[in-house]
């Protein structure tokens, strides 16, 4: 899937993919964003322009925490890990998304 | 508060960190990479705090800017500082004046007894048993102590030497240092009152006894008694004395009558010697103290004939709230006007000088303007100039202020020392800036900042892209109004310290009208002395007697009061009931001879009338030509009106004494009425006639007063009438105005660059109009002209506007002296004194044409060539 392609994030999600892609363990941006691309099964690519941006905000708000780590290739990252207001914001925006899919999933078949 | 933190903790390395994240991404990822320049400013934007930052920002390249024009920054910080500094000076002396409070623990909670008639505070002393009942009638809970002023006890410190010296003790009720907080080295000083113990000044201990440490213990005798030293007061502890003043020792009020002999304080009711200090509990207010006091029994006091009641204030080191000091609080206020009105000057200076400078800069404004930067964030900028120059002028001033009132502290000490070390000795005068100072100098520093930024960067922005090429920023109207208000703001000052000068220049020569010289005062309390009545008038006519008869005496009298040192004021009215507000004074038969007041007609009191107190008064010449015109006053008849204090209600006029000054060596006084002076126990002043130089014959008369009563000596200062009270006088006008000339020429300087900045300013823009003129054939004379033409409106309007309240200011001055309780500052200038009005004009006028004659030089040598290329 090529650049420009990528369907357009709605306002809010880049955040609650992020905070589902470091739930189980701590990562690096890159494979934050790799993790985001694979689990979409590759039709999501999130751009640098608007991950490291994202992970700032959200570590400011104190979803997340960074400290630098080793990365797969012995190199100094920086990982960033969940915090547990973090996991909070991910089950209240997790069932606000979720409502909205459906919502717009009945508004779809139905038209 | 977590996101600050936050922010602080990783704001350092947010460059680093970020490119080593974004570098990391770069290498892992297999696709172009997006633009790391926006998301670089993305995120500082996220972990910064962009106003402070911007302000830091501001500030730096203010710095910057301000170090690329020095002689810009050196011309304002010079004024700032300058300013800032007199007015932080005379806001510290305002404040030590009337803020100041004692040097003991917790001053806020100490208290000092007073007297209130009707709504004014009076210092007031009790007798020992008075303050027994006043302490039984507090709470018992309340702290309470009594001291009495200062005294002079002679003694031979060092027996070897037998020098006897005065020495200055405070006695002071037992309590007195545990009460205050005050530890005095080693340990405390004295609880039990009886016993004879001495604790010394630190400066006394210090001075005079060589900082000795093993003076605990030592042995010091006073008056007879072997006092033994416990401790040394701390330094700074210069006791509560009113005027501070520093005593050498502190001993117990019950050893007093062994130390003073023929005195019992302590059992004597009439003996009224003794202040009174409260400390209060905490919860307990200022006015429930004053109610407790209100109503104890057999306090209740009606003295000067009016009722008054015991009351408490908040003690602070000079009680400007009452008393002699009450006017003091009105001067400063007045002093800090006239300082306030140079900074304003100079800051007007400093507005002209920023926005022709900004003027200067308007392209750069313009430009930066241009390409996107808001108005706020310029004025901003230049704002934080002007608040760098502000806040270091305000530091180099707050400097200039310490030096300032070292020098007025010096000064003042030294005058009071000079006067009379007897008087004034250990005279205190805290001048160290305290938290207010600093509050003043701060909120002086970042006002006037303000003033001088906010307004030139307001007006230099104001103008929309099309037109800052042409205009300067500041319209012609403002600085018009400018130059203006600060030449008429000159002419006022300049006005009235001539006017205070010429004063001051007076009181030089001024001529009482009886000779001052020769002339000795001698002050004997009686009220020191223990014993009846006729014990007492036996004792002063025993010191008239033995004052007499020493040598180089040749004549003495007996006075109320002295001259110069306060004098007495009431109603009185003739046969016809024609009323008069006169000035009077009880002087003994040899007044009229000892001082030189010649009798135009009748005669004064024979030496035996005077000790009779007869109902005779002898009157000055315009109360006679008042109460009986062009008739002879001898034998009528002058009665004494309500207020009393006279032993007669009515007295025959036998005499008839030209007009002298009495009261204040600047005002005459017309009206006033000498009546009889007894020798009796109510002492007085006594003034000696000395054939040569009065000085020599003091130690003869101290050592005859000790002879005859040590306790009268204790208390008894002498002095000549030439160095004390006349020198106060003079001292009265010469302060005012030496201060008033400096500020006034201060304030002529600051004008005159005023001045010269802004016709500088108008010849650097009018060169084409000039060079144009020059090529046109104009003569140096029209170039002149051209140039001096704008300013002269300004400069005419100012000095009108400068006359008339420099009119209003001097009519101010002569409606003071028109007070009776204040001293003529302009020695009878009058309301319009045009001599000094014309004196003041000129030195401005002259100033003005200093001031332009650099600008105008430079006109007249443009040459049209140059100036018609030049852009």
């Amino acid at each position: 899937m090529g650049y420009g392609q990528t369907p357009q994030f709605l306002q809010g999600t880049l955040d609650l993919l992020i905070l589902r892609a470091v739930l189980r363990k701590p990562l690096h941006g890159y494979a934050i964003a790799g993790a985001i691309h694979t689990l979409s099964d590759e039709v999501l690519t999130v751009e640098e322009g608007s991950l490291y941006p994202a992970l700032h905000r959200l570590e400011l708000a104190g979803a997340i925490v960074s400290e630098w780590g080793l990365s797969e290739n012995n190199r100094r990252a920086k990982y960033y890990r969940i915090t547990r207001l973090g996991r909070k914001q991910l089950g209240e925006q997790q069932a606000g998304w979720d409502r909205l899919s459906i919502a717009i999933g009945k508004v779809l078949r139905h038209a | 508060m977590r996101r600050f933190i936050l922010k602080l903790r990783k704001r350092p390395h947010l460059e680093r960190d970020l490119d080593e994240e974004l570098e990391l991404h770069r290498e892992m990822s297999s696709r172009p990479f997006g633009h790391s320049t926006r998301i670089r400013e993305e995120a500082r934007e996220l972990w910064t705090f962009p106003f402070i930052e911007s302000l830091i920002r501001d500030f730096r390249h203010g710095c910057r800017t301000l170090a690329k024009s020095p002689s810009f920054s050196l011309v304002c910080l010079l004024t700032l500082s300058l300013g800032i500094g007199i007015n932080t000076a005379v806001f510290t002396l305002y404040d030590s004046l009337t803020y100041r409070l004692l040097p003991v623990k917790a001053p806020e909670d100490l208290l000092r007894v007073v007297r209130q008639s009707e709504n004014s505070l009076q210092p007031v002393t009790v007798s020992y048993p008075e303050f027994q009942s006043l302490r039984n009638g507090m709470d018992a809970s309340t702290d309470v102590i009594a001291t009495s002023s200062l005294r002079t006890i002679f003694t031979a410190l060092t027996p070897a030497a037998g020098i006897r010296e005065g020495i200055k003790a405070q006695f002071v009720s037992g309590n007195y240092f545990s009460v205050l907080g005050i530890n005095c080295n080693p340990g405390i000083a004295f609880h039990d009152g009886e016993k004879a113990v001495a604790v010394v000044s630190h400066a006394f201990w210090t001075r005079r006894l060589d900082s000795d440490p093993t003076i605990p213990g030592k042995i010091v005798n006073l008056g007879g008694t072997r006092f033994t030293i416990v401790g040394v007061a701390p330094e700074g502890f210069y006791g509560t004395d009113l005027p501070p003043r520093m005593p050498d020792l502190w001993i117990p009020l019950a050893t007093q009558s062994r130390v003073i002999a023929g005195s019992d304080w302590i059992h004597d009711i009439a003996t009224r010697v003794l202040h009174v200090l409260v400390r209060r509990k905490p919860g307990i207010t200022v006015n429930q103290i004053s109610r407790e006091l209100r109503q104890i029994r057999g306090l209740e006091m009606s003295r000067d004939g009016r009722k008054s009641w015991l009351t408490a204030t908040n003690a602070t080191a000079f009680q400007t709230n009452m008393g002699g000091f009450r006017g003091t609080g009105t001067i400063g206020l007045i002093l800090m006007g006239a300082v306030g009105v140079i900074l304003l000057i100079g800051c007007v200076n400093l507005v002209n000088l920023t926005m022709s400078r900004n003027a200067a800069r308007k392209r750069e404004i313009a430009v930066r303007l241009a390409i996107g930067a808001s108005r706020r964030q310029i004025v901003q900028q230049l704002c934080a100039e002007s608040l760098v120059l502000g806040i270091l002028g305000g530091a180099i001033g707050f400097g200039l202020s310490l030096l300032l009132c070292h020098w007025i502290r010096v000064g003042a000490l030294t005058a009071l020392d000079w006067i009379s070390n007897e008087v004034f000795g250990g005279f205190q005068l805290n001048l160290a800036p305290d938290w207010r100072v600093f509050a003043y100098t701060l909120a002086l520093s970042i006002l006037t900042a303000a003033l001088v930024g906010i307004w030139p960067a307001l007006a230099s922005t104001r103008t929309d892209l099309n037109s800052s090429l042409k205009s300067d920023g500041l319209g012609q109207g403002q600085r018009h109004l400018l130059l203006t208000a600060q030449i008429a703001a000159c002419f006022i000052l300049l006005a009235g310290a001539g006017l205070l000068f010429r004063g001051a220049w007076q009181s030089r020569s001024a001529n009482p009208g009886f000779g001052l010289n020769k002339i000795l005062l001698m002050n004997v309390d009686l009220t020191t002395i223990d014993g009846s009545p006729d014990v007492r008038s036996v004792v002063l006519g025993r010191v008239l007697d033995r004052t007499r008869s020493l040598p180089g005496v040749t004549s003495l009298a007996l006075v109320d009061r002295a001259p110069f040192l306060g004098t007495g004021s009431g109603q009185f009215e003739n046969e016809e009931h024609k009323r008069l507000r006169c000035r009077f004074n009880a002087v003994s038969g040899g007044y009229f001879d000892t001082l030189k007041i010649p009798i135009l007609a009748g005669r004064s009191f024979s030496q035996k009338e005077a000790q009779k107190g007869d109902a005779e008064v002898v009157v000055s010449e315009a109360a006679a030509q008042f109460y009986w015109p062009n008739q002879s006053p001898l034998g009528r008849r002058i009665s004494v009106g309500p207020q009393g204090g006279l032993p007669h209600s009515s007295y025959a006029v036998i005499g008839v004494a030209k007009v002298v000054r009495n009261t204040f060596l600047s005002k005459v006084d017309n009206y006033y009425l000498y009546f009889p002076k007894p020798i009796s126990d109510a002492g007085g002043w006594v003034l000696v006639r000395t054939r040569r130089s009065p000085e020599a014959t003091i130690p003869a008369l101290r050592n005859a007063l000790l002879e005859i009563n040590p306790a009268l000596a204790s208390h008894s200062y002498l002095i000549t009438l030439q160095k004390g009270p006349v020198q106060i006088q003079k001292l009265m006008t010469d302060i005012p105005g030496t201060i008033a000339f400096l500020l006034g020429l201060l304030a002529l300087l600051l004008a005159s660059v005023g001045v010269f900045g802004v016709v500088m300013y108008l010849v650097a823009q009018r060169i084409r109009v000039i060079g144009i003129h020059m090529a046109l054939g104009a003569q140096r004379r029209d170039v002149i002209w051209l140039v001096l033409r704008e300013g002269l409106s300004s400069v005419a309007g100012g000095t009108l506007i400068g006359f008339l309240g420099a009119a209003c200011l001097s009519g101010l001055l002569a409606a003071f002296a028109k007070m009776p309780d204040l001293p003529d500052l302009t020695y009878q200038a009058g309301v319009f004194d045009p001599a000094t009005f014309l004196i003041a004009l000129g030195a401005l006028a002259l100033a003005m044409a200093a001031a332009c004659l650099l600008p105008v030089y430079r006109a007249t040598r443009v040459d049209p060539v140059i100036a018609l290329r030049n852009d």
